[in-house]
């Protein structure tokens, strides 16, 4: 679904120019939950925003679904990341001035959806992430772990294919972090790609695979192939015994 | 803050006050305008208020303007000569016109051009109050005027009675063969520093044939500083201060008022949102927020026009202050927004 | 030496940052300070510019005058010459101003009466006449005559011209004859003769009824001698604050404010007579009496509205402060929305800075929380902020002191229109440095490094 292929990104100029990525390849097929670490600097964010849509590229290729996204016009990049990605970050990006269900609202607004449709899918995914009695209050009346369900619901209202998340737990306490955790799970089960950059281990060894970052370069790929089965046991999902 | 349990996002309240005292010192501006050039129909009749008077004597030929108009209009591109025709009831005018002069507020048709005014024919603009006794013949209005039927190009008047709407202005060559040439006339121009330049070209182009009586004064040049700062013109230097301090007010306002939107912004980016979707969403903010301060505004500057009866408004002035106020406010936001997007 | 250095710099950084928004402030307050100096100048009547007051009748009198120099009104006034109407009007206007109720005025001035030398043969025959004539010049001049084509020698008497209310609070008397009375002052036409006194050194020499043939300006008229005053009569030497006086003795009194009745052809005698109420309400030559100087603003109202009746520029009333001196043409309604306007610019000013430093303050938490935990003292801290409220509010002092200062618009009440200024820039900083102090309360230096960017 994703495919990298010797991505080179930089930042400044001369004495201050830093590679942040230097010849990243990787592939993530439909479906995976995957995790990028890597200590500060390794390129974990950059990274993530290109799969967002969010920078270009200096050079490489990134393929979404075979068709390829660098080289694209900012508007281009845009739909692409308004029609296929969910953007999830640490400290929740929501409007304060706007309650929840504006929040959850605001990738729908101006695309054309009546306001019984806009009402039916903020409401589905609210419910979806269990806040739906939220919907009036406003960010700062939440607790962090609502506020990133929240910001969750945002991602996830348009039904995109693939949602990142940078740090989605570093702002929450381990139990609310592991609420999200199942969230992601959840998601991930029903069908999108997640992909999680992280530096929190035990977020990471809950994925199926886990890629590390060391200066800009792809260091090492490590797979958990029976997490997820574990991870859907935890969450209800699999009956003991049964199997994916 | 919250008012009735709905938040008030940062920066509004202080946009909201801006568009608001904005607005109010517009309405106050366009309304004390209006209320001056009323003021000063009332008081200088159609004049300038910088009209210069001067007399002519010692000549018998009426005819002598004939000479002097046409090179003083093709000397000078804006004028106004004005002569008094004795009357025992009626203020009667002559007049003579080119280009840009003040006019009173018509009714009905023109008021006087130069062709209109220099010219063989009787023409004449009525006060309202006499409209009711023209004669109509082959579709032209005539009025009688001394045994002399005048042709009525136009009816002139106020909606407050005024002078001008009990008075007559007729074409200058019939009022010259009506009060005689060696009588007092009235010189005026739009521009002040203009009417200086008229005078010495009609002296000039009278020259031996006739005596001018006119004072010109000399020009006296002082700083601009001092000058903005005369009583002649400090009402004027503190109106323009004003709407310029607000216009600054404005701009900073709207920058403080986008930074606190940087939250949406990124919110927006995030969601994938088009540029002049962004766009949209932010000046349908702005809109909505300046659009009430402009209410705001309007009510109290209807308050106080209740207290104080010398302010009055009328529907126009509301009209072209809510026209200026959101023409302004948008760009200013234009700017401020593209000024942003380029820090970004 | 190292703390000055943090301080200086972080006010360079914090300026930097917001370098626009500080400017857009400064030019705000600009404006707001010089429109709210202006607009405290007239409402509580501060700076004057040139006191000068005169005591009459126990009352306050202030002198005024119009001049080409400081404004176009003297220039209209010479204006109103040209024609007949115009003369009228400006006659109308000045006797409007000597007979208002509250507001009268008093005028004099000292000019000398020209007769031409073939009439002073023909009035005073051989006797000596010199201690009538004007000093320096007791032999006959050449001149031009009214018509300005031929030449004259006249002999120009001494003589000092007065309105009728500066007659009466002069308390000055006719001996024989008439002083002068409304009645007198209004004639029928030229051919009466302007009604003039003599003092008490021409009796015998001139008879009360008697006519005199003067040479003006623009015309020359008749005069008929109405009385002669009494011995010893004083009047005042240059003008009405003059404690100096001099004998009227070997004077003529010319009367301001003559009306005449019938219509005149041309301007001629209309134009005489016009031109003594223009002189007489030139720069220092009159006083106008001040009710209360609690509100001179509605004196100055009061000479505006004769003058708007008239279509003339106000007289300037001296010793009031700068803002009622250059407001004196503006309605008090204009002038109450300009205060309005002024107000709601200094609101709006304080209030935008006041979000301005909430925003820095709420921006830059996260790096005072560095500072603090790095044991920076909080007042070294504040000290930039505070000196950046200062930076913001310095420039409309200087500009202010500048725009005032210049060509005597503060004139001699300058020291007073500066300090206001001070005292509102003052007033400006401690509402600003509270306003910043305020939002620093209370800070938790945990609070501040947690803080998200």
């Amino acid at each position: 679904m994703v495919e990298m292929r010797d991505i080179w990104k930089t930042f400044g100029k001369k004495e201050a120019k830093v590679e942040a990525l230097r010849g990243i390849s990787l592939s993530i097929s439909q479906g995976e939950m995957v995790a990028i670490m890597g200590k500060s600097g390794s390129g974990k964010s950059t990274l993530l925003n290109i799969l967002g849509g969010m920078m270009s590229v200096d050079s490489g290729e990134y393929l979404y679904k075979g068709r390829q996204v660098n080289g694209r016009c900012q508007k281009e990049l845009t739909k692409f990341r308004r029609d296929e990605i969910g953007f999830v970050v640490q400290y929740f990006a929501l409007v304060d001035d706007l309650n929840i269900f504006q929040n959850v609202a605001l990738p729908l607004k101006y695309q054309g959806y009546s306001k019984r449709k806009i009402q039916e899918m903020v409401t589905a995914a609210l419910r979806e992430l269990g806040i739906e009695e939220k919907a009036n209050a406003y960010p700062s009346e939440l607790s962090g772990g609502q506020q990133q369900r929240a910001a969750i619901a945002r991602a996830i209202v348009k039904q995109p294919s693939v949602i990142l998340a940078d740090e989605p737990t570093g702002a929450l306490d381990e139990a609310t972090g592991d609420s999200v955790q199942e969230i992601f799970h959840r998601l991930n089960v029903s069908g999108k790609t997640v992909i999680i950059v992280t530096h929190d281990a035990k977020v990471a060894g809950n994925c199926e695979r886990t890629i590390f970052l060391k200066d800009g370069r792809v260091e090492k790929m490590e797979a958990h192939p029976f997490q997820k089965e574990k991870a859907l046991l935890q969450i209800g999902f699999l009956k003991k015994g049964e199997e994916l | 803050m919250k008012i009735f349990q709905k938040r008030i996002p940062k920066g509004n309240a202080l946009l909201f006050l801006s568009f608001s005292a904005i607005s109010l010192c517009l309405l106050l501006i366009v309304s004390a305008t209006r209320a001056g050039q009323e003021n000063s129909l009332m008081q200088n009749n159609i004049y300038s208020g910088h009209q210069k008077n001067f007399y002519i004597t010692g000549t018998e030929e009426n005819g002598q303007w004939g000479d002097v108009i046409p090179q003083l209009a093709a000397l000078q591109k804006d004028f106004g000569l004005y002569v008094s025709v004795p009357s025992q009831d009626i203020p009667i005018r002559g007049v003579c016109l080119q280009g840009e002069v003040n006019k009173p507020p018509m009714v009905r048709g023109n008021f006087f051009d130069f062709s209109s005014s220099w010219t063989d024919s009787p023409k004449m603009v009525l006060g309202k109050s006499f409209q009711n006794e023209v004669d109509v013949q082959d579709g032209s209005q005539y009025y009688q005027l001394d045994g002399v039927a005048f042709e009525v190009i136009g009816i002139m008047g106020t909606d407050q009675d005024s002078r001008v709407n009990h008075m007559i202005f007729i074409d200058f060559q019939s009022a010259v063969q009506m009060a005689g040439i060696n009588t007092d006339y009235k010189l005026d121009t739009q521009d002040p520093g203009r009417i200086r330049e008229v005078g010495q070209d009609i002296c000039r182009l009278f020259g031996e044939s006739a005596n001018v009586l006119m004072i010109l004064g000399d020009t006296i040049e002082v700083p601009l500083l001092t000058r903005l700062l005369s009583s002649d013109r400090i009402m004027g230097t503190m109106y323009v201060m004003v709407l310029a301090s607000f216009c600054l007010s404005t701009i900073l306002v709207t920058f403080i008022w986008l930074r606190f939107r940087r939250q949406l912004f990124f919110s927006m980016a995030l969601c994938g949102m088009e540029k002049h979707l962004e766009c949209m969403e932010i000046f349908r903010r702005y809109c909505r927020v300046a659009g009430m301060g402009f209410l705001v505004g309007l009510f109290l500057m209807l308050a106080l026009s209740g207290i104080m009866p010398d302010i009055r408004m009328h529907l126009p002035d509301i009209f072209l202050a809510f026209a200026i106020t959101m023409g302004l406010g948008m760009v200013i936001l234009l700017f401020c927004y593209a000024y942003h997007r380029s820090k970004a | 030496m190292a703390q000055i250095k943090f301080i200086l710099e972080e006010l360079y950084r914090s300026f930097w940052n917001s370098w626009l928004k500080d400017i857009l402030l400064m030019a705000m307050f600009c404006t707001s300070l010089v429109m709210a100096v202006l607009m405290c100048s007239y409402y509580f009547d501060l700076g004057e510019r040139r006191p000068s007051q005169a005591e009459y009748g126990g009352s306050t009198w202030y002198q005024f005058g119009v001049s080409f120099a400081e404004d176009s009104s003297q220039e209209d006034y010479m204006n109103s010459l040209q024609t007949a109407s115009g003369c009228r009007n400006m006659m109308g206007y000045y006797d409007a101003l000597c007979n208002a109720k509250e507001h009268p005025i008093l005028s004099m001035y000292q000019e000398p009466f020209s007769i031409k030398e073939a009439h002073v043969k023909e009035l005073f025959g051989d006797r000596d006449i010199i201690e009538f004539l004007q000093e320096g010049q007791e032999g006959a001049v050449s001149v031009y005559d009214a018509d300005g084509s031929s030449t004259c020698l006249v002999r120009n008497f001494k003589a000092y011209a007065a309105n009728l209310g500066a007659y009466q609070s002069l308390g000055l008397k006719a001996v024989e004859g008439e002083g002068f009375t409304e009645e007198n002052l209004g004639i029928q036409d030229a051919g009466d003769g302007i009604p003039i006194l003599v003092g008490y050194g021409y009796k015998g020499l001139l008879s009360v009824g008697q006519g005199i043939d003067v040479k003006g300006r623009e015309a020359n008229y008749r005069c008929r001698v109405a009385g002669i005053l009494e011995k010893g009569a004083q009047f005042p030497k240059s003008d009405f604050s003059d404690v100096e006086t001099v004998s009227l003795d070997s004077y003529i009194l010319f009367p301001i404010g003559v009306q005449v009745e019938n219509e005149a052809g041309e301007p001629g005698i209309l134009q005489e007579l016009a031109w003594a109420c223009i002189e007489a309400l030139s720069s220092g030559h009159g006083i106008i009496k001040v009710g209360d100087e609690k509100e001179l603003h509605k004196t100055v109202d009061a000479v505006r509205k004769v003058g708007e009746e008239f279509g003339l520029p106000p007289i300037k009333i001296f010793g009031v402060s700068m803002g009622l001196s250059l407001l004196r043409k503006e309605s008090a309604v204009r002038i109450q929305m300009m205060m309005i306007l002024t107000v709601v610019l200094f609101c709006l000013t304080f209030y935008g800075l006041f979000v301005m430093f909430y925003d820095k303050v709420q921006s830059n938490g996260r790096v005072y929380g560095i500072y603090l935990m790095n044991g920076c003292p909080m007042g070294i801290i504040l000290v930039p902020c505070l000196l950046e409220v200062a930076l913001i509010l310095l420039p409309g002092l200087l500009v202010s002191g500048y725009v005032f200062a210049i060509d005597s618009v503060g004139g001699s009440g300058l020291g007073v229109i500066l300090g206001t200024a001070y005292g509102i820039t003052g007033g400006a900083f401690l509402v600003g440095a509270g306003g910043v102090l305020y939002l620093m309360r209370g800070v938790d230096t945990e609070h501040l490094v947690r803080q998200k960017d």
